[in-house]
């Protein structure tokens, strides 16, 4: 998410230079990179043991981190509208598209579901 | 439920308010989004669903913000593990302003 924040920023600052704009998509993929091999490990832990993804969901404060992923994935979403879509020319608009819908879906199913996993959750579980 | 069950004040700490902030984000980055669509009708789409977004996400965390203005007079400040969760506030605040 910091990174994300980062090359957004370098590419809308106003008194630019044409070397800033090169560091800011430099920045982006290294966020891409981060982001990607945040995804690949949780997916590869979350399936080899099924059960600390259980575990993750019940704990009162290890769940509200779930909500980081939809905010990594909006800076993701941001910088390809800035630098993906004059370049690369209309199919990267609909992969922005496409990428904001399911964020979306993500960030609404967190916001509402993860609150009331805090009320519902017995404090037994987790001590 | 008995006495010992109940979860104090005490425990609360900002990283409540992140699940709720992804929806204020996801607002602003739809702004982002249907600026750069070619079809006028997605992008008002895009515009009115942002809307909507920052409609759910701003008042929840208003919400949350309460309880831990609350636990932060009652209680006092984090303990020195979850320190740095006190600057999480700025974030529905900043991005709400954005969106």
């Amino acid at each position: 998410m910091g990174t994300g924040i980062v090359s957004i920023l370098l590419h809308i600052l106003p008194y630019n230079g044409y070397w800033l704009q090169w560091i800011a998509k430099i920045i982006f993929a290294v966020n891409v990179f981060l982001f990607v091999a945040g995804c690949i490990l949780s997916i590869i832990r979350y399936s080899l043991y099924p059960h600390t993804f259980k575990a993750v969901i019940s704990h009162p404060v290890q769940s509200m981190f779930l909500g980081t992923f939809p905010m990594g994935l909006s800076t993701i979403i941001d910088m390809i509208c800035f630098v993906c879509v004059p370049a690369w020319g209309p199919w990267a608009e609909h992969l922005a598209w496409a990428l904001w819908i399911i964020d979306t879906v993500i960030s609404i199913v967190c916001a509402l579901s993860l609150p009331f996993l805090l009320y519902v959750t017995p404090l037994k579980k987790y001590l | 439920m008995s006495s010992d069950d109940d979860t104090h004040l005490s425990s609360m700490t900002a990283v409540w308010l992140m699940p709720v902030v992804t929806c204020v984000v996801n607002s602003g980055s739809g702004a982002i989004v249907a600026n750069a669509l070619t079809n006028t009708e997605r992008s008002f789409a895009t515009i009115v669903a942002s809307y909507i977004l920052w409609g759910i996400g701003l008042p929840l965390s208003m919400m949350v913000f309460v309880i831990y203005f609350q636990r932060l007079t009652i209680h006092k400040l984090p303990p020195k593990e979850t320190i740095v969760s006190v600057f999480l506030p700025m974030g529905p605040l900043g991005s709400g302003a954005f969106s």
